[in-house]
């Protein structure tokens, strides 16, 4: 197998979803401020939700959505899955409802006076 | 320095468990037999255009009747930790600067429209690209537009109240609507079907998706609103 | 069965309604939102009806008017309505005890509650792979709200931590379902696990993707650090719901998609669950806070649930029924124990907040009757049974460390020490007690599906908690009332059971009663004693009543249960009562292990292969406190309440002899165990041991300051000598050993009974401080001196023939040395018996205990009654040999044998009504001699020491009494260096510095945790790539 037939084996939205979930953990992992971890976390839910687009992606299809030039006889042959882009529906809206929550944690700690860096909330250990 | 090598470790020990999904994962070539189901069925049996609609708001309706509840549910937290009585003095910071004239204006211009737009998407979510948490969205960029604009204005937060909890309340009352009138708890058929391509069609999505848009939009609005910090 | 979309409904209909609800009151809100939450336990416990009673089958539910694969399903069967009705009940609880700062606190606080206990309810429900999911997210979403909603730092530094860590494991499913979803085609989990996509490496990895989601949020070690904080820092009863409810619904979403699971990765399962269960016990054992402390307890017992499940699935222990027994009983312990313990450290120690949090922390550690001991049995005996060896292990190791450090907070808790930062002085012990009802409620059940149906097993408890309820009254009420149980106890026990036992029942119920009685010597309610005195005596009856492993074994815990409260009862008894249970613990779990191997120690029971009975034998040994394993006696049974230490040394010492006696008996029965003994190293073994112990606990007894601690070593010493007599194994040895047993709780009973009285009017328990009592103390002093006699061996009393069987069968054995060093730690016991009523009872008496009286009458009639006895079987042996031979029967030949009052041996004779004429004959003749030759008796004054020049600081310790016998510690003090003591705490010490460098680990810092989780996914998919 060349390296060709290897890179036409794989799935291009795939791929980038999964260099940008690495790129967000690396955020997590990495990055002490609280709101840049809030951030990070929306770069690696981003990346999971193309992961999940992915899944539906097939080349040379149309929306799985029923208009003039597609009715119900042909649609199975000309469109693409639509499980996952019902899925990715509900993941964004959680991965938001996080964000929300992760920015106000991020705000009430600053506000009570703790600075921005995760290592000054280190007192509960051992 | 440990911890930088860890953190590379750890990188790349997760990539290396994700490279065999997204390599053998391929692109495929067919919708799967589920897949091929829900765009045969769902525009016979529920009249919606969109099937991907047809899925989120009947077949997984009950999924999204709990991510309607984790975006509550985040709000309600959201609300408790970002008070004015718990932000204390460092909520209520100097008086902001007021916006600039351009942002003003836009801000008067769009703000109408914006609504508009988003009472349109969710509105046709059956038919087009779109649904009740896109159009909540939209609506609620146009009260993010109105903070940018006037720091100092408040938001009808009692108004926003109400309609995040009777919208809230109706989406749940559609559903019972059809456990008693159709097949079961969130079946969209309790109401007539009509013809596919209509805005009147697809039984209670529609209204679903109304619901679901006012309560989005209530929703980020408040979070919006309680993330400036100045919230009573 | 209600379909339980329209409870979902409910819960969403009145969260979205609060906010506009609570502008009526927060009042409506609140008694809205319980009746919600009643309205979810209300539906589970009728689903649990429905299904195990109401002949109803498992249901399937679809929603939207489809069924699957195109729309989501729900299921009800036996283990969601379970779930279901725990985590209901468990957050209802959580929330009421709440309630003060709910209504104080932001609408968005009791929103959150609902929608949180609202997703766990849905996970354990769904049957969607997606919707799990989705469930999943609004319970952990809604928990962070909630951990915020009372505003405390502490609790927003750990949500923001939780958050991390939530927000990789979703991350995680999300990447699974959606592989699984491009694998199977299907979302559904049962078309998804039929489906043959899953085979594979890609299958694989997508499965251990959606696996490493749920383990993360099963809080496995070393990945659980935000875990740890969030119930350190959260409100208790947020804690409660994390810890008890959210676990079950994860626990439950593991065990749903077990089909999805190849054998690689039930192994990481089981791998993790159990190092999580071992790890974080240890940490757990240097820990303080009393909060921290169960959330250690909380990961550790996540680990060894999840274990359960995956060993059960890997090894095939015993399929569904087996899981719900094991799995279930161990959660539903975890879970409602631990609830109550974190409602508990808020509350401000008192009577109440003691006994609830006692029988919760009693309920944690697994001991009976509650559902946690059923599960551990259910599961160890499953593990012996597939002879995994090294698991079991594992697992009662690390239970012994949990059982260590929970109760090492609850004796501080009994002591009335709490972390004052910790309390609130708003809460109710309502939930806590509710709770530890449930607890009970299913403990008994449990046993009671066991086949544990015998009442009068379960009489301890019965007696224990009437005798609490009662426990106000004054103990002249109660006592006689504990009385009349033991009666009726022996009554309806004792006529079936053969000679033996009706023989240990003597000892172990009339003892009991005995010291039932002597507890009236003090006026008062004399709170907690009568209830476990009674119980414990109880239980040393159903010892003996026991006719299966598992009786037996709940007989034994029970006995270990009840004792060790009462050792914590007494005044410093908090550190003698924690080493009590851990060795108790420790011993019982070798006796669990060897009645599971098969060792019966029952009337007809089969014996077992030999390994069996020398485990079985270890556990004993342990409780007979043989050398090396003792540490724990001489601190119980000094520090206990004065009449509970006779009680422990007379009556319950002799349940371990009673049961050593049973193995012997049933190791004899054994081909190889009759070989073992015919070889005779191990019973030669066995006497060298309690021979050790004869001679190391008279040993350390004369050098004892503190009159109750020589008696302890004492006991210990007197004990090797019923080992070394039973090791003998044969009809002198065995008849020996009985007599010996029966003679000892004689005169101990009357030396711990006396003591009790001097210890009572004197109020010191060092002797050098007493003195010349006895003018003031006559009874007590006769008593002491008849009690020494007879321990010594010296004629007229029984102790003569004690010592004179004791050599006779020795030497007939052949065992020469064993009798020569016998002979010298008898030598060895003269001197502290000596220096015992020399101190007291002669000499000067101290000035300050010129008012001094006898004893209570509660005191001197039970010795009055032993004096009795002991008088008469020291006149007539017949009396208690001819019972005790018949018992022995005819073991490999007659040795002793009684003509006439006259018991020969091969070596000789010994006639006991003879030598008590003759010894009394001799005394009445010098006792004659000296009334006739006492003309000019001269009493002596008191008269002060006055040193030149010097006044010593502390008066007391110039006494001659003090380091009585310092000559003999200067020439013999090596042989006693405390090496098993050093030994036992260098042990313990390596645990501790164990469990502190793993703690280490939880640096506080919530990135570091979430490197441990991506480190710890990293890892695990590497191991289950070599797997």
């Amino acid at each position: 197998m060349n390296a060709l037939e290897f890179l036409a084996g794989i799935n291009p939205v795939a791929a980038s979803g999964a260099a940008l979930v690495l790129v967000g953990l690396w955020g997590v992992l990495a990055r002490p401020n609280l709101f840049k971890i809030a951030i990070a976390f929306t770069v690696l839910e981003t990346g999971v939700n193309l992961v999940i687009l992915s899944v539906g992606y097939i080349r040379g299809r149309t929306a799985p959505i029923l208009d003039a030039a597609s009715d119900a006889a042909t649609a199975s042959a000309r469109m693409t899955d639509p499980v996952p882009q019902a899925l990715v529906l509900t993941a964004i809206v959680i991965g938001l409802a996080v964000t929300a929550l992760m920015l106000s944690y991020a705000l009430r700690l600053k506000a009570a006076g703790g600075g921005s860096s995760i290592e000054a909330y280190g007192e509960e250990k051992w | 320095m440990m911890r930088k090598v860890l953190v590379f470790l750890a990188l790349i020990g997760f990539a290396f468990a994700l490279l065999p999904l997204a390599y053998r994962a391929g692109v495929a070539d067919e919708p799967n037999a589920l897949a091929t189901a829900y765009l045969e069925r769902a525009p016979a049996e529920l009249a919606t255009a969109n099937v991907v609609t047809a899925i989120v708001v009947s077949y997984r309706g009950f999924d999204t009747l709990g991510e309607v509840a984790v975006l509550f549910a985040a709000t309600a937290g959201v609300g408790a930790l970002l008070t004015k009585k718990r932000l204390g003095s460092a909520g209520a910071r100097a008086p902001r600067k007021e916006a600039t004239e351009v942002l003003g204006t836009a801000a008067r211009l769009l703000t109408s429209l914006l609504a508009l737009f988003g009472v349109y998407i969710f509105t046709h979510g059956h038919l087009t690209p779109g649904g009740g948490f896109q159009g909540g969205v939209v609506i609620a960029t146009a009260v993010l537009l109105n903070i940018l604009a006037r720091p100092q204005s408040h938001l009808a937060h009692g108004l926003m109240t109400a309609v995040e909890s009777l919208s809230g309340a109706a989406y749940v009352a559609l559903g019972l609507l059809g456990a008693f009138l159709a097949w079961g708890f969130l079946d969209p058929r309790a109401l007539p079907l009509g013809e596919l391509g209509k805005l009147v069609s697809a039984g209670a999505i529609p209204l679903i998706y109304s619901v679901v848009g006012l309560k989005v939009g209530a929703e980020l609005s408040g979070i919006l609103e309680a993330l400036k910090g100045d919230r009573e | 069965m209600v379909n339980p979309l329209y409870l979902f409904a409910a819960s969403l209909g009145v969260a979205f309604l609060l906010p506009l609800v609570d502008k009526l009151g927060r009042k409506l809100s609140l008694a809205l939102a319980y009746l919600t939450l009643a309205a979810w336990l209300a539906a589970g416990l009728s689903y649990l009806w429905a299904l195990s009673f109401g002949g109803a089958q498992a249901t399937l539910f679809g929603t939207a008017g489809f069924e699957a694969p195109l729309a989501i399903m729900l299921r009800v069967g036996l283990a969601e309505a379970a779930g279901l009705s725990a985590l209901s009940l468990v957050g209802l609880l959580a929330a009421i005890s709440m309630r003060n700062k709910l209504r104080d606190s932001p609408i968005g606080g009791l929103m959150t509650l609902l929608m949180a206990l609202m997703g766990m309810s849905g996970i354990v429900l769904t049957r969607d792979l997606f919707n799990l999911f989705v469930f999943l997210e609004i319970s952990s979403i809604a928990s962070y709200g909630l951990i915020a909603y009372d505003d405390r730092k502490a609790a927003l530094r750990a949500g923001f931590k939780y958050m991390i860590a939530g927000g990789i494991a979703s991350a995680l499913y999300l990447i699974g379902v959606v592989y699984i979803y491009r694998f199977t085609g299907q979302l559904n989990l049962d078309l998804a696990a039929s489906s043959p996509g899953l085979a594979g490496a890609a299958g694989s990895a997508a499965v251990f993707f959606l696996l490493a989601a749920l383990l993360v949020e099963l809080k496995p070690f070393p990945a659980n650090g935000w875990a740890i904080d969030v119930y350190h820092a959260a409100d208790p009863g947020v804690a409660g719901i994390l810890s008890g409810a959210s676990a079950t619904a994860l626990m439950l979403a593991l065990w749903k998609i077990l089909p999805l699971l190849g054998p690689a990765h039930l192994s990481l399962v089981a791998g993790s669950g159990l190092l999580s269960f071992v790890a974080g016990n240890l940490a757990g054992a240097r820990q303080g806070n009393a909060r921290r402390m169960l959330g250690y307890s909380s990961v550790a017992q996540l680990g060894l649930v999840m274990a359960v499940i995956a060993l059960n699935e890997l090894y095939g222990l015993g399929g569904e029924g087996f899981v719900y027994l094991t799995a279930g009983g161990l959660l539903l312990n975890h879970l409602l124990a631990k609830t109550g313990l974190f409602l508990i450290t808020e509350k401000a120690p008192s009577g109440g907040t003691t006994a609830l949090g006692g029988l919760l922390a009693l309920a944690l550690v697994g001991l009976p009757p509650f559902p946690g001991f059923w599960a551990k049995w259910s599961l160890v005996q499953a593990l012996v049974a597939k002879g995994q060896w090294a698991i079991i292990a594992l697992i009662l190791a690390a239970s012994l460390v949990e059982a260590f450090y929970v109760l090492r907070w609850f004796g501080s808790l009994a002591k009335g020490k709490a972390d004052e930062s910790q309390l609130e002085p708003r809460a109710s012990l309502f939930a806590p007690a509710l709770l530890a009802l449930a607890l009970t409620g299913f403990g008994v059940l449990s046993g009671w599906n066991a086949g544990l149906r015998e009442p009068l097993l379960w009489a301890p408890f019965a007696l224990a908690v009437l005798l609490y309820i009662l426990d106000r009254l004054s103990v002249f009420v109660k006592a006689p009332l504990a009385i009349a149980a033991v009666a009726a106890f022996g009554y309806l026990a004792t006529p079936g059971l053969d000679g033996l036992r009706q023989f240990f029942a003597l000892m172990l119920l009339g003892g009991g009663a005995l010291f039932l009685l002597s507890a009236m010597r003090k006026a008062g309610p004399r709170r907690g004693l009568m209830p476990l005195l009674g119980a414990a005596t109880l239980s040393l009856g159903a010892v003996l009543l026991a006719d299966s492993a598992l009786s037996f074994f709940f007989a034994w815990e029970a006995m270990t249960l009840f004792s060790y409260l009462l050792v914590l009862r007494g005044k410093e008894g908090e550190k003698p009562a924690l080493s009590y249970l851990s060795f108790g613990l420790g011993g019982a779990f070798l006796l669990m292990l060897g009645l599971l191997g098969g060792a019966g120690l029952w009337p007809g029971a089969p014996a077992g292969p030999a390994w069996a009975l020398a485990l079985a034998a270890a556990g004993i040994l342990v409780k007979l406190g043989a050398l090396g394993v003792h540490v724990w006696l001489p601190g119980a049974y000094a520090e206990a309440d004065d009449e509970v230490s006779g009680f422990l040394s007379a009556s319950m010492s002799k349940a371990g002899i009673f049961a050593l006696i049973a193995l012997m008996a049933a190791l004899s029965l054994v081909p190889a165990g009759r070989e073992a003994l015919n070889q005779g190293w191990a019973l030669r073994g066995l006497g060298w041991l309690g021979l050790a112990t004869a001679l190391f606990g008279a040993l350390y007894a004369i050098y004892q300051e503190d009159i109750k601690k020589t008696l302890a070593w004492s006991s210990m010493g007197q004990l090797g000598y019923v080992v070394l007599a039973l090791a003998i194994n044969d009809q002198a040895g065995w008849t020996t050993a009985l007599y010996l047993a029966l003679n000892h709780f004689l005169y101990k009973g009357m030396l711990f009974l006396a003591i009790a009285g001097v210890v009572q009017r004197v109020g010191t328990r060092n002797m050098y401080e007493m003195g010349g009592l006895i003018k003031k103390m006559p009874f007590s002093f006769l008593s002491v001196l008849m009690a020494i006699i007879a321990l010594s061996g010296v004629p007229p009393l029984s102790g003569f023939g004690g010592k004179w069987l004791l050599y006779s069968s020795l030497i007939n054995k052949g065992w020469y040395l064993e009798a020569a060093v016998a002979f010298f730690a008898s030598a060895v016991a003269f001197l502290y018996l000596y220096r015992l009523i020399h101190s007291i009872f002669l000499g000067q008496p101290k000035p300050s205990q010129a008012l001094v009286k006898e004893a209570p009458l509660a005191l001197t009639l039970p010795q009055g009654f032993l004096m009795a006895i002991l008088l008469a079987v020291s006149a007539f042996p017949r009396l208690m040999l001819d019972p005790i031979m018949a018992i022995v029967g005819n073991r490999s030949g007659t040795i002793l044998a009684f003509e006439g009052g006259r018991l020969s041996s091969p070596l000789g004779y010994w006639n006991g009504t003879l030598s008590m004429v003759v010894t009394a004959a001799v005394f009445g003749l010098c006792f004659v001699w000296m009334m006739v030759n006492l003309h000019n008796t001269q009493s002596v004054k008191q008269f002060n020491i006055v040193y030149a020049a010097e006044r010593p600081h502390t008066p007391a310790t110039t006494h001659y009494a003090f380091a009585f016998f310092e000559p003999y510690r200067k020439a013999l003090g090596f042989l006693t260096r405390e090496r098993a003591e050093r030994f036992w705490e260098s042990a313990g010490g390596g645990v501790s510095a164990l469990g502190g460098a793993l703690r280490r680990l939880y640096t506080g810092n919530g990135q570091t945790y979430a490197l441990h989780i991506v480190l710890y996914v990293a890892i695990l998919y590497l191991i289950m790539g070599v797997l």
